[in-house]
């Protein structure tokens, strides 16, 4: 099939006519920017041939330009197998169809029957087109929006290409039956199993749930059966013990040992009754026994304290006599030491006058030699005052340091004007030679050197009169100056008291001697007078003055030096003696003291004594007053023998009492009662469980639980073989269904194998290696790389796309061997192929157009720039 | 001499849970029936006395429907029951035997105790009731010491085993063969196995009245002694079942062998009342088995009271065929071969492919014949 010219108006955006003419065979190109209605063009061409004129659907309103009234118009020039025809086609408003072709010319519907045989469709529905109805155009026809959708083709296509595939492959495919037994058995298996998880759903679920039922069930009637069995278990039980019990009440052996323990009790008794008699009597002969016996130790007891008293009476005075001796030696001693001590003290204290004495003399001596030494201080102190006094004057000269400096300055002012006046003048060095006379101005001149300031009038003798006149330049000014320097060094001179400049410097530096000098001698005079504290003497001259004054001068009273350190030792040996004597005399003391106490304390011992053996003796006296000694022997003789023959009454009774054990006896006989008790309560308890049990049985028993339990069991029996069945069941059908899926899958690979082949020589330019798996619907599923499958969806939306326009181009070159009417329309196609693919796509789709027409619509003008097609252009193509 | 008849394993109650409930109710009705079946026959018979050897009931508690069920039927009988616990209703105390007791209707006695009792005059019945399920002991034992008046016909009644019949579980209340000399019985009536046997002159089990299970051929049926003192009785065999209980294998290989065993079956047998137990075996084409099974689900399952078909022995060879009657060639052909060549492997697999194989045989067909119409 091939498009020649296109005509569209009325038609969305295209309200102005358009016409696109001249439409090449091969490969066609309409760049176009987005917008400008390529798409639209595509949906013209569909609504021309797949949409009946007549239709008013949604879609076909759609077609009209927005808020107009009018008849979307379309008409197409097409080639089929080299015939030309002309369609034209008026939708909605005076909606018509004309179809021309070379064996005539069809309208209304007859013209839209002679479409759909000429290109190979389906009658629309009502809503319009669909994909599965317009055949392989449907399929070649790709829109923007499903261009990456590797969709399976339509029925007419799958038909189409099976009956091409069937006559180069000559195998069939199952068709309707095996769609049929495939729908069947996925429903059966759906019915016991979910498709999905394979989990037990419907019939199997409801066994499952049926077993699982029946297995409680026959639980809780096995449980209620088991009950039941142990009541009925547990009454026999009872009834045993029942038996067992009324018998032991019943036993007449027990009744006989009971009548024995009665008969031992009372002959028990009565031993015991006999023995307490013995006791009592046995009791009584051992006190009439024992008082006896007190009676005599009291004569004994009274006869030994005489003899103990009287022992410790003589003892007593014995230690009384001996210790008298002892005390008058404590005494003698005493007065011994006292004596003693009172020589020892006068010793001491006239060793304390001797040192006494001699430390008054000694301390007279001291004293009178410290007035010695202040009188030589005195001597000194006045030299060294009369000193001070030399130096103070010195010091206290009144030339000052500026009186000097002034002096100099007018030394210096003499100086300088003698210097000034002797330039002017005229030195003459004079020397005297005996015998002659030489005056100066009448003067007599003196040797040495004499400068002439004015003319002056040297007489040599008489020899010679000279008149010397100095030379004019030394003016009297100068002369005058040193006048008035000289008169003023002078004045000062006189006013400061001293002879020249140098005598006042030397007069200067002898004052400041003298004050340093001064603080020296001062110090020195301190230290003359340092006071004496043994003479009550204060430090300093005046006090020693003042001191002096008093004192008469007495050296001669001086005596002879004691000595202190003898006397001293002496007093110390006093001392020691009589602390020595002290000592001695205070042990004495002591002695003499504890004598005397014991001497006291032994007296009354003896006292004490004397009184005990008195009354000891009148307590004897009353003894044999009372009784009579001898007769209470006799009587002690007699109670003696009665009292053996008590005790061996005793000894018979309780071995007679000891044979007949009254305690365990009654211990027995409440035992036996107990017992006895006891079991009448069990007896009656069992009694009430017997009945509790019987009624519980007689209640059970008819329920059958038995036969309940036998039949649950059989149920779930039934019901477990029943889930096995159906387990069984849903895996054949699984089996089944793997395999039917299996075959089908198989079956593709083999049927579609043509068409593999053909998008294998396309597919290895852009995934070399890989082959395309189709399903059994000739969609495609992926492809299988290295053996290994990839789903479409695992994909990069470039490849999607890219394989998708492959298999397409694959079909379509199936179908031209058909001879349909083939024809590829792709819009907007490649658009996420990188440029190496882009390349390759454009390269095949170019090889495509040399076997049938191919119309590319985009809107990426470079993308497509290098492909050597027929390009239209939409707006040089308005009419 | 006496004429008794001698009935055991009643086994009144018996669930057959495991059955539709249609069939399930017409068995258990058939073995309360069986006692009216038996008190008439007794009438006809002019048998004075009824000894049921044990297991009158299928459990120790069967419900108070069964029980008095039972003896009302029991009741209407002109003649003695004798009923002695067997080891499904063995005695105890306060049990089953103390309720029929308190119930029973004057002509039913119950005999739990070991001790022998007077039938009548100068006739004796030495009973050897069981205590428990299982013993070891042989329940006749004291037989030899129970007396009885000189020149009396001594009867022994008891219920268990002479021999192991190679049941599953080792035999219990072994009873030894000669007992009935020994313990010098003119008759010893057993009750346990469900089948009529006589062991010799003097001793047999008369087997269920109506059958409960399959793995008997025959119906049920009772024994009519006449007993006599010191001469062996004579012993007659008389039918009191309603059901046929029959199993059988049939071994197929091909149409013929379906089409003939079918035949055998529908000419020998009462078909409503029977209960076939059905194994096949062989080996045919899958055509044949599905046609096969289709008879036996579609007809014969019908026309029987109840059929237990076990088909997994029946194995299928797939001829070229079968294979094309799926489809010649195509997509089912080829899952057709598949599925055949897993079944040829044999194990749980192949079974399984097998069972696969013939479910899309079926379904083909059906695609086939709806495709046609």
């Amino acid at each position: 099939m091939k498009l020649r010219a296109l005509e569209v108006a009325n038609f969305r955006k295209f309200r102005k006519p358009l016409e696109i003419t001249g439409i090449a065979e091969g490969l066609n190109i309409v760049v176009e920017p987005n917008e400008a209605g390529k798409s639209t063009l595509l949906e013209a061409l569909r609504a021309a041939l797949f949409i009946r004129h007549s239709a008013k659907s949604e879609l076909v309103r759609s077609f009209c330009p927005f808020g107009d009234e009018v008849g979307p118009r379309v008409g197409l020039d097409f080639e089929v197998d080299g015939e030309a025809w002309r369609l034209d086609k008026q939708f909605l408003k005076a909606a018509s169809i004309t179809l021309v072709g070379p064996s005539g010319r069809f309208e209304s519907d007859a013209a839209e029957d002679r479409l759909q045989t000429l290109l190979g469709f389906d009658k629309g529905n009502n809503r319009g087109t669909d994909p599965e109805s317009r055949g392989a155009l449907g399929l070649l026809w790709v829109e923007q929006a499903s261009a990456l959708a590797v969709e399976p083709p339509g029925h007419l296509v799958r038909n189409n290409i099976r009956s091409a595939l069937e006559a180069e492959v000559g195998a069939v495919l199952g068709g309707r039956r095996f769609e049929l037994v495939r729908a069947r058995i996925d429903e059966a298996y759906a019915a016991l199993r979910t498709a999905r998880t394979g989990k037990p759903t419907g019939r199997l679920a409801e066994a499952e749930s049926r077993a699982a039922e029946a297995g409680a069930r026959r639980e809780v009637a096995e449980d209620q059966l088991r009950s039941y069995e142990q009541s009925l278990a547990a009454l026999e039980q009872a009834r045993t013990q029942k038996r067992l019990i009324e018998r032991e009440l019943e036993d007449p052996e027990m009744a006989e040992q009971r009548r024995k323990l009665a008969e031992d009790l009372k002959l028990a008794e009565s031993a015991q009754l006999r023995l307490t008699a013995a006791q009592a009597r046995h009791a009584e002969g051992e006190a009439q026994l024992k008082a006896l016996d007190q009676a005599l130790a009291a004569f004994e007891h009274a006869e030994s304290a005489v003899h103990e008293a009287l022992a410790v009476r003589d003892k007593a005075n014995a230690a009384l006599a001996a210790h008298r001796q002892d005390h008058e030696m404590a005494v003698e001693a005493e007065t011994t030491r006292r004596t003693a001590l009172a020589e020892r003290r006068q010793a001491r204290r006239d060793a304390q006058g001797a040192l006494d004495a001699a430390r008054t003399i000694a301390e007279g001596n001291a004293r009178r030699q410290a007035v010695a030494r202040a009188r030589a201080q005195l001597s000194q102190v006045k030299a060294a005052e009369q000193a001070i006094a030399v130096k103070r004057d010195l010091a206290n000269s009144s030339l000052t340091a500026k009186d000097v400096e002034q002096l100099a300055a007018l030394d210096r002012k003499v100086t300088e004007t003698q210097t000034l006046r002797d330039a002017g003048a005229v030195s003459i060095e004079v020397e005297l030679t005996e015998g002659q006379t030489f005056t100066i101005d009448g003067e007599p001149a003196t040797a040495g050197r004499h400068d002439v300031l004015q003319a002056t009038t040297f007489a040599i003798g008489k020899a010679a009169r000279l008149t010397i006149t100095p030379p004019a330049v030394v003016g009297r000014s100068a002369v005058d100056a040193h006048d008035a320097a000289l008169e003023a060094y002078h004045d000062k001179l006189a006013e400061l008291e001293v002879e020249s400049y140098a005598a006042a410097v030397k007069r200067l530096n002898a004052a400041q001697n003298a004050r340093d000098e001064l603080v020296v001698l001062e110090r020195q005079l301190a230290a003359l007078c340092p006071g004496d504290i043994t003479l009550d003497l204060a430090p300093g001259a005046a006090a020693l003055k003042l001191f002096l004054e008093d004192q008469t001068a007495d050296a001669d009273d001086a005596e002879a030096e004691p000595d202190l350190a003898a006397l001293s030792k002496a007093l110390d040996l006093a001392n020691e003696a009589e602390q020595h004597a002290i000592g001695q005399h205070e042990s004495a003391q002591q002695t003499h003291h504890q004598a005397e106490t014991r001497l006291v304390q032994l007296g009354a011992d003896t006292a004490t004594a004397e009184r005990d053996v008195a009354s000891a003796q009148a307590q004897l006296t009353a003894l044999e007053g009372e009784h009579d000694r001898s007769a209470l022997a006799a009587q002690r003789q007699a109670a003696g023998e009665d009292y053996a023959r008590r005790v061996d009454a005793l000894d018979q009774a309780e071995r007679a009492a000891g044979a007949l054990d009254i305690e365990r006896i009654r211990r027995s006989i409440a035992h036996q009662d107990q017992a006895q008790t006891r079991a009448q309560e069990e007896r009656l308890a069992l009694v009430a469980k017997i009945a509790s049990l019987e009624a519980t049985v007689a209640s059970e028993g008819p329920k059958g639980l038995a036969g309940i339990a036998a039949e649950t069991r059989e149920v779930e029996e039934s019901a477990a073989a029943q889930l096995v069945r159906l387990t069984r069941e849903a895996d054949v059908l699984a089996l089944l269904r793997d395999t039917l899926r299996e075959a089908g899958d198989a079956a593709a690979r083999t049927f579609l194998g043509p068409v593999t082949r053909r998008a294998a020589r396309y597919v290895e330019r852009i995934l070399p290696g890989s082959d395309l798996v189709f399903a059994e619907d000739m969609g495609l599923v992926g492809v299988r790389r290295d053996g290994f499958d990839e789903g479409c969806g695992d994909l990069s939306r470039g490849t999607q796309e890219q394989l998708a326009v492959l298999t397409r181009l694959a079909f379509a070159d199936l179908l031209l061997d058909r001879k349909a009417p083939v024809s590829l329309i792709l819009d907007d196609p490649l658009v996420y192929s990188d440029d190496a693919r882009l390349e390759v796509m454009t390269d095949l789709l170019e090889e495509a157009g040399t076997r049938m027409q191919v119309i590319l619509l985009t809107c990426r003008s470079k993308a497509f720039r290098h492909v050597a097609a027929h390009r239209i252009d939409l707006a040089g193509a308005s009419a | 001499m006496i004429r008794i008849l001698h009935t055991a394993d009643w086994q009144l109650g018996k669930p057959f849970a495991r059955f539709p409930d249609e069939v399930r109710s017409a068995l258990s009705e058939a073995r309360l029936d069986v006692v009216d079946k038996i008190g008439a026959l007794a009438r006809e018979q002019e048998a004075g006395h009824v000894l049921v050897a044990g297991d009158v009931f299928d459990n120790v508690d069967p419900g108070d429907r069964i029980l008095t069920q039972a003896l009302s039927r029991m009741s209407r009988a002109s003649t003695t029951w004798w009923l002695m616990p067997g080891n499904h209703d063995h005695a105890r105390a306060d049990g089953l035997w103390s309720r029929v007791r308190r119930q029973a209707p004057p002509n039913v006695r119950v005999l739990d105790r070991a001790e022998a009792v007077e039938l009548e005059e100068q006739a004796w019945l030495l009973p050897a009731p069981l205590e428990h399920r299982r013993t070891r002991d042989d329940p006749t034992e004291s037989f030899a010491s129970m007396s009885t008046p000189l020149g009396a016909i001594r009867i022994g009644l008891a219920h268990g085993s002479i021999t192991d019949f190679g049941g599953s579980s080792p035999a219990t209340n072994v009873i030894p063969p000669d007992r009935a000399r020994q313990a010098g019985l003119d008759y010893l009536a057993l009750g346990d196995w469900h089948a009529h046997l006589q062991i010799n002159d003097r001793t047999a089990y008369c087997g269920t009245p109506e059958v409960d299970g399959f793995g008997s051929e025959e119906p049920g049926s009772v024994i009519l002694a006449d007993c006599a003192a010191g001469g062996p009785p004579s012993l007659q065999r008389v039918r009191s079942g309603t059901y046929w209980w029959l199993t059988q294998i049939w071994e197929l290989h091909g149409r013929d062998d379906f089409t003939s065993a079918l035949q055998g079956l529908r000419v020998s047998d009462d078909l409503p009342r029977t209960l076939l137990d059905l194994r096949l075996e062989g080996t045919v084409s899958l055509a044949d088995r599905i046609a096969m099974l289709d008879e036996l689900g579609t007809v014969l399952a019908h026309e029987l009271r109840w059929l237990d078909l076990r088909h997994e022995g029946l194995a299928i060879r797939p001829t070229e065929d079968d294979i094309a009657e799926i489809d010649v060639q195509g997509t089912l052909a080829n899952a057709a071969s598949l599925l055949a060549s897993k079944a040829d492997a044999g194990g749980d697999e192949g079974s399984l492919a097998s069972a696969a194989l013939e479910r899309l045989y079926v379904e083909a067909l059906r695609a086939q014949r709806e495709a046609d119409a």
